[in-house]
């Protein structure tokens, strides 16, 4: 009755790190290694591409955390999280209910952890709602330091101080730093809460903008202005946001 | 500063039965001064109320006083002649300004100047003797007060200096044991035991070898840079057991460095520092060429390691590397002694060790 083999992929970049997790993996026929990532980037390429059922996913890592990786998946399949210390990601693996290994682990408690997997790869769930509550609770740090974003099949990471404006549109935001533009989906709600303060200004419902890229504001229509940015890219700005705009500036 | 204030408040005003038992005790004296001059002077009692009403108005406002002259010039001085002298002299004039002051402000009270005149001539020696009695008295108390504050400001200053110590101690106790480290390198040697037990047993040792060295030699030691090397290279070795394609070591040593003496721990984290923005952020291969030299003036410790410049992390701004600043700051005395050189894809951290220490 058993179908297909569990399709897995390891990421991790510490080689005998991964070399456990396949020799353990080997004793259990229901698993089939289909690739090993040493870095986010190779992780993020690899995952889209060949779509596994199951990734074993370190979170410490070179180019990509294993937070930034899951942000950029276009499918979420199955993960366990690896991790050696982070407080924080471990409060919120429990507080979501996802699996996770703690470094180093028992055979015991990775053998569990398969038997987790295997029933929810046979009764099909896929636990995306946790995965998007983990990707908010997540982000512990005030400050958010960069973006990671997919400009057609390249993934870049973006300083926040090089990002010009952020504009809503439904469920994505378009992000324009000084050299590109990128979409990516993700919430104002979220980035007015994740970015710093002293330099993002939430100008309009569907504006936040650097300060340090204004160029000059030009009055519009009725109470609304109208902020031209470096490049020539314009926000708009209701009133409420052009007056805390006006406080930050001093003006 | 918060001390400061604390000692600057008015032993007798502070809080309000200090100043009621200062009260009593002054009355007390009152009324010894009123039935002594009322028996030396027999004459009108009203004259001599009026003088001890005055007289110990003034007295009880110049006590007051007395706090800040004496809480401002505590004497430094360990000549105890000086000493008596100088307190004798104060108190002479302490006892004198009393004497006048309340006498002048007894004319506005006198119609009979010539009774006046007698009552002065007749009252001053006793005025006088406890003026200094008084004034002795109250230097007294006052120094006791200074002197227990002081204790008291003391021990809490030790007591909050010694909490500061334990905190450090146990930041730096953290520091060394770095969780990310400790639990990776036990997790890649727990793979090795699957592959070849005899690596992951010296890999055990090794580790313990590492923390060993880090946990029972304290700051403030000085150890021979081979010893330090010897450290480094071990923790260099660990990280190749986690990495073991991806990071090369290059050893430049002078050995007729060797036996030098520098402070211990000083170089794990430029190390530490040079795996962390090299090997962890790194995809291809990471070099870290270690480099000393004998120079005329100093020894000089060089470590360099490559980078990949699309991270986006800043380089070179870690704490260790500030702490590092920081201590060789207090040891030798010089702000010149660390040096970063940053390329495009290179950091490199140079210490030069002064030969001759003060």
């Amino acid at each position: 009755m058993e179908s297909a083999k569990i399709k897995v992929i390891i990421v991790d970049d510490e080689e005998p790190a991964r070399k456990l997790i396949a020799n353990f993996l080997k004793e259990n026929p229901d698993f089939e290694i289909i690739d090993e990532c040493a870095d986010g980037f190779s992780a993020v390429k690899k995952i889209n591409e060949l779509q596994p059922d199951l990734v074993f996913l370190d979170i410490q890592m070179p180019k990509l955390t294993g937070m930034e990786v899951l942000e950029l998946l276009d499918n979420i399949p199955l993960i366990v999280f690896v991790t050696a210390y982070d407080e924080f990601a471990v409060k919120a693996f429990e507080l979501n209910a996802i699996d996770y290994l703690l470094k180093p682990y028992s055979k015991k408690r990775f053998a569990e952890t398969l038997e987790k997997v295997k029933d929810k790869f046979h009764k099909k769930i896929i636990p995306s709602e946790k995965y998007d509550n983990l990707k908010k609770s997540i982000n512990h740090k005030k400050n958010t330091e960069r973006i990671a974003v997919k400009n057609r099949s390249k993934i870049e990471v973006i300083p926040v101080e090089q990002i010009m404006l952020f504009e809503a549109q439904d469920d994505y935001v378009q992000i324009y730093s000084n050299k590109s533009k990128y979409l990516k989906k993700m919430t104002m709600k979220y980035l007015e809460a994740h970015l710093n303060k002293e330099i993002f200004v939430r100008v309009h419902r569907s504006y936040i903008v650097n300060i340090n890229f204004i160029e000059r504001i030009e009055k519009a229509e009725k109470e609304s202005n109208y902020i031209i940015m470096k490049n020539n890219i314009v926000a708009k700005a209701s009133k409420s946001g052009y007056n805390l705009l006006k406080g930050k500036l001093d003006l | 500063m918060k001390n400061f204030s604390n000692l600057m408040k008015h032993p007798i005003l502070e809080n309000i039965w200090k100043t009621v038992s200062y009260l009593f005790l002054l009355s007390v004296i009152t009324y010894f001064y009123y039935l002594l001059s009322a028996k030396i002077f027999n004459s009108g009692s009203s004259i001599i109320l009026a003088d001890t009403a005055i007289s110990f108005l003034f007295i009880g406002l110049m006590n007051l006083g007395l706090w800040f002259y004496i809480f401002y010039n505590q004497s430094k001085s360990q000549d105890v002649f000086r000493l008596i002298i100088q307190q004798l002299t104060v108190s002479v004039i302490y006892s004198l300004i009393w004497f006048v002051s309340s006498s002048v402000a007894l004319l506005f009270f006198i119609q009979n100047q010539d009774t006046y005149y007698i009552f002065l001539q007749k009252t001053f020696e006793v005025k006088f003797f406890i003026g200094l009695m008084i004034y002795f008295i109250m230097m007294f108390f006052y120094n006791v007060v200074i002197i227990s504050k002081k204790n008291k400001t003391n021990i809490e200053q030790r007591r909050e200096l010694s909490s500061m110590l334990q905190q450090e101690e146990l930041n730096s106790l953290k520091a060394q044991i770095n969780p990310h480290f400790l639990f990776n390198s036990l997790n890649s040697i727990s793979s090795l035991v699957y592959d070849n037990a005899d690596d992951a047993h010296e890999a055990i040792v090794k580790l313990s070898d590492y923390f060993r060295y880090t946990l029972t030699l304290s700051k403030n030691q000085f150890t021979k840079v081979k010893e330090e090397l010897g450290n480094v290279e071990r923790y260099f070795e660990i990280e190749k057991i986690r990495f073991p394609e991806k990071m090369k070591i290059n050893y430049n040593i002078d050995s007729s460095c060797d036996d030098f003496l520098i402070p211990v721990l000083i170089l794990q984290p430029i190390a530490e520092n040079a795996v962390k923005h090299g090997v962890y952020q790194n995809i291809e291969k990471s070099v870290i060429d270690i480099k000393l030299r004998n120079n005329e003036e100093f020894y000089t410790i060089a470590f360099k390691n490559n980078y990949e410049n699309s991270s986006t992390k800043a380089v070179g701004t870690s704490t260790g590397i500030e702490n590092i600043r920081k201590r060789l700051r207090l040891i030798y005395k010089r702000n010149d002694l660390l040096s970063i050189n940053k390329t495009e894809n290179t950091f490199e951290v140079e210490i030069d060790f002064p030969k001759n220490i003060e």
